[in-house]
């Protein structure tokens, strides 16, 4: 018989197999259709390029361009970027368009899962409407230019990754204009990526729905991982408990201490006199309170640093907490230094953009608990000082009367306190029995996230205020 | 290229395919698995490939010049030529594998005595497999000069036999003999060909992706780390790291056997049997003639009977053991845990022979209790020696030793998985006939569709339960 005969039935099964698991497992388990994101050394995280999935509801399609973000038909990618790719990425092909001149005005876009445009379809996202909305603006007063909203937001990011995002792919695009949405969830140190493994073919098993099934249903649940080692308390080996500690959890460490690395704020005599306390009250065990205590000594850009001193489990936790308290009371005087630390952050980001022209404007992306409770204060009450005590390339504004307005109803019955609920992560829910509640700009069953009303209310909002602001005006 | 990539099915698939579509065509098909074997160790690093080919000409040469001084009854020149090619191999060995080891010991010598001797400090990379394919052309040379075979006239066919991708890596360490006369008969290929080299692939994945990949993350990694993770076990603990160490080893090389003689079945080669149900052994000599068969009968042939084997006294022949064992350690790697691993193996070797010579009757009869307590002692002399082989440094070994004497600490928990992985390892390699064998059939006599979906279904469950990545193979070390 011939070889390939003999080679052809059992790699025709196989091939059908394989095909017919990953096939079942995609139709009949919904697994595989959600965008991929991978492990990155700087960004923590970012999206694969050329996807095309599903939303988290199955409901709406999330596609990823050849850079990884969501949207199509950019301008050329310049070279910076491609190389920018190059340590992580196979190098990525211009996209359709042209390179940037003087004809293009160029909007950049940072931000995570409300700009992303989570469960929403691509041309409703606010960036794409806020495309369409000046290139009409600009048509009408006969100005030449074409306009690029370039939407480089991702799931999950907080600020100090958009300020990554925007030294690692952004700025070889020389935006007219960089737009930041803030929200206070965003001020949180960003969380250390979950660790990845590189393998050949990596790129093209993550994507499978096989792989999908493997990580969220079969693999660390049917073997339990690594056993921890064990710190004895009663054992005062603090030298054994310090070498244990790095034996066990070295990796881990190293990309904590790697990421947090570019944050230091202290000087390097601060950290040195807190570093061996925290340390030695770590393998003693009694970490959480000696870190309440220095924490609780520490003022303004030393809890900064404190956080770098961190071993990773006790950093999450820590990151966690803050989280919880800027979503809990974010104008709290404790949490003022996040405040600072990202307004630190954003300065060095103006001043990367100014470099070459551009202007920066802030959004404090009202969320719903704001939209119904117009008394709480608003992230704007910190950066509308700080724009203004930035001069004049840089801006902030609160769109949230202009949203409110969308949804007086509904926001004006979430107001009373007898209904006042608050979900899991801390944001208000939509009875069903609630008025209007079609005006809803949020998602009834995910009120985290601006649903399309939502964004096209954004969008207006942000363009109204780009235009008063006469940014359009041609510079160059 | 790991043997457990998604890559290496792909370039074997390829390289099946490109062989038996030139199956009538012995030199564009030799031709073809040469590069394919250069292209698959120039993965590893590329930088090595020269070093393949010098080692496969200067052996090529002092083969023919061997056999040309002998026909002409030149014994002399014949020694000349077969020098060159000790020279040549043992010196790539000695230099890439044992001069940084060595320059350093004989550094601390020096500094201990009072002399500051400090060379360069050499960190020189270890060429991929080095151990193996030197020993493979160490044989073709030796065999030529013995007499046991005459040299092949292809340079085509001798560089393809060193460089061959199956056995490249991590052996089986094939002999010259062995391999030669497959490359002059033409191949062929039938049906349960195919299903056997399969089934064999199949099984090495299962043993290294199961078993040892799974043991070794979740059981003994955690043990062996250091001086201080032993330092917690106690007794019961660290028999069961070793156990667990013992099964992952066996797993792991054998697993990686049995897929280089599978990919080489399926290119229509037969490769030697390096693993044969090692743990069942009842003594010493009957283990060392089921693990790594490859390695232990090279020595055996080239070493230790070279050096006058058995013959002669009792003394003579416990040291041509010692000696052959120290090296077979130092053939494992430059540190001073496998000499004094392979200077254990040999030491209990000659106790063992020691014992049988006081025993009238030359041993214990061959009944079942004797048998069990024979397979148990061995066993147990094995594992501990591959508590030195794993242990990262001596303080970790010592550590163990002294933590082999306190049984006051209880066993340590741990979860039911690793239990079962220690109970299905060990269950299948103990159990009394050729389960392997039995399975093998019952495969080979499945439809070929059916073997194909048996395949793949096998590859997504391997997948599935095993952590995401390709965890080398330990013998890549060596």
């Amino acid at each position: 018989m011939k070889p390939w005969k003999l080679i052809g039935w059992r790699t025709l099964g196989a091939l059908l197999t394989l095909v017919g698991i990953d096939r079942g497992l995609y139709h009949f388990g919904n697994h595989g259709k959600w965008v991929v994101q991978e492990r990155h050394p700087h960004l923590g995280w970012h999206m694969l390029p050329n996807q095309n999935g599903w939303s988290r509801y199955y409901d709406v399609r999330e596609r990823t361009n050849t850079l990884g973000y969501r949207g199509q038909g950019w301008p050329s990618t310049p070279a910076d970027v491609r190389s920018a790719y190059a340590d992580d990425a196979p190098p990525v092909a211009p996209v359709e368009g042209d390179a940037r001149g003087d004809d293009i005005l160029c909007v950049a876009v940072v931000g995570n899962s409300m700009t992303y445009g989570s469960s929403v379809a691509e041309n409703e996202i606010w960036t794409a409407r806020l495309e369409v909305l000046l290139r009409e603006e600009l048509a009408l007063r006969g100005d030449p230019r074409r306009v690029h909203v370039l939407n480089f937001a991702v799931q999950g990011y907080v600020f100090d990754q958009m300020a990554r995002t925007f030294d690692q792919r952004i700025a070889p695009f020389l935006p007219d204009i960089l737009i930041v949405p803030t929200t206070t969830y965003d001020l949180a140190p960003m969380a250390a990526p979950a660790p990845t493994f590189d393998y050949p073919l990596r790129r093209w098993v993550v994507r499978t729905a096989i792989s999908d099934f493997a990580l969220r249903r079969v693999q660390g649940r049917w073997m339990p991982g690594p056993s921890a080692p064990s710190f004895d308390p009663e054992v005062p080996d603090i030298e054994g408990n310090r070498r244990r500690w790095a034996a066990a959890d070295a990796d881990q460490r190293e990309v904590a201490w790697r990421l947090f690395a570019l944050d230091r704020g202290a000087s390097p005599a601060a950290l040195a006199a807190v570093e061996p306390e925290l340390r030695l009250a770590y393998f003693e065990r009694a970490s959480e309170t000696a870190f309440e205590r220095l924490w609780a000594r520490a003022k303004g850009a030393e809890r900064s640093a404190l956080l770098t001193l961190l071993p990773p489990a006790l950093f999450e936790r820590v990151r966690q907490t803050l989280q919880h308290e800027l979503t809990a009371q974010p104008f709290q005087p404790s949490n003022r230094w996040m405040w600072d630390r990202a307004a630190s952050t954003l300065d060095g980001l103006r001043q990367r953009l100014e470099a070459h022209g551009g202007q920066l404007v802030l959004i404090a992306l009202p969320t719903l608990s704001r939209l119904s409770r117009p008394d709480q204060p608003s992230t704007s009450a910190y950066w509308a000082p700080w724009a203004r005590s930035d001069g004049p390339r840089a801006f902030e504004f609160d769109p949230a009367a202009q949203l409110r307005a969308r949804m007086p109803e509904l926001a004006s019955f979430l107001r009373d306190p007898a209904i006042f609920d608050r979900g899991p992560r801390g944001e208000l829910s939509i009875p069903r029995a609630a008025p209007e509640i079609e005006t809803s700009l949020f998602f009834a069953n995910d009120t985290g996230h601006y649903n399309a009303r939502g964004h096209a209310a954004l969008a207006e909002a942000v363009s109204a205020r780009i235009v008063s602001a006469g940014l359009l005006v041609n510079e160059r | 290229m790991a043997f457990n990539s998604f890559e290496y099915a792909l370039f074997l698939w390829a390289a099946f395919v490109l062989f038996w579509t030139l199956q009538r065509r012995k030199s564009l098909r030799h031709s073809m698995l040469l590069v394919a074997s250069y292209w698959f160790y120039a993965q590893a690093d590329w930088r090595f490939v020269a070093l393949l080919a010098l080692s496969s000409v200067v052996d090529y040469a002092a083969g023919l010049g061997v056999q040309r001084a002998r026909d002409q009854g030149a014994p002399k020149r014949a020694r000349g030529w077969l020098a060159l090619s000790l020279v040549a191999n043992l010196g790539l060995l000695g230099w890439f594998k044992y001069f940084g080891f060595f320059a350093a010991e004989f550094g601390a010598l020096f500094g201990r005595l009072g002399f500051n001797v400090s060379g360069p400090a050499l960190d020189i990379a270890l060429p991929v497999g080095i151990s193996f394919y030197t020993f493979q052309t160490l044989s073709y040379t030796l065999d030529i000069h013995a007499g046991r075979m005459r040299p092949i006239k292809s340079l085509l066919d001798f560089s393809l036999y060193v460089s061959f991708f199956p056995q490249l890596v991590a052996g089986p360490i094939v002999r010259a003999r062995d391999f030669l006369p497959q490359l002059v008969v033409p191949p062929t290929l039938t049906s349960a060909q195919i299903s056997s080299g399969l089934f064999q692939i199949l099984r090495g994945l299962a043993k290294k992706l199961l078993i040892a990949d799974l043991l070794g993350v979740h059981l003994v990694d955690g043990a062996f780390a250091n001086a201080e993770a032993m330092g917690e076990r106690g007794a019961l603990g660290v028999l069961i790291a070793t156990y667990g160490y013992a099964l992952q080893l066996y797993g792991d090389f054998a697993g990686y056997s049995d897929i280089a003689i599978g990919s080489a079945r399926l290119l229509g080669f037969e490769l030697p049997k390096n693993f044969d149900a090692p743990f069942k052994s009842r003594s010493l000599e009957d283990f060392w003639s089921r693990w790594h068969i490859s390695m232990s009968s090279w020595f055996m042939d080239y070493v230790y009977i070279q050096m006058g084997g058995s013959r002669g006294s009792w003394w003579k022949s416990s040291r041509n053991v010692l000696v052959a064992w120290g090296l077979v350690g130092l053939w494992h790697g430059a540190a001073w845990t496998f000499v004094l691993w392979g200077v254990y193996h040999g030491a209990w070797l000659v106790i063992v022979r020691l014992v049988r010579k006081l025993i009238p009757g030359g041993g214990f009869p061959d009944r079942l209790p004797f048998n069990l307590l024979g397979g148990l002692f061995t066993f147990h002399v094995v594992a501990f020696s591959m508590v030195l082989f794993r242990c990262p440094d001596m303080e970790t070994f010592w550590t163990a030793c002294r933590q082999l004497a306190d049984w006051s600490k209880p066993l340590p928990t741990l979860p039911w998985q690793v239990w079962t992985l220690l109970a299905v390892g060990y269950g299948t390699h103990l159990w009394p006939g050729d389960l392997a064998g039995q399975l093998e059939r019952r495969f080979v006599a499945t439809p070929a569709f059916a073997q194909g979906v048996f395949l793949a279904a096998s590859i997504v469950f391997f997948f599935l339960v095993t952590p995401p990545g390709t965890a080398p193979f330990i013998y890549f070390q060596f």
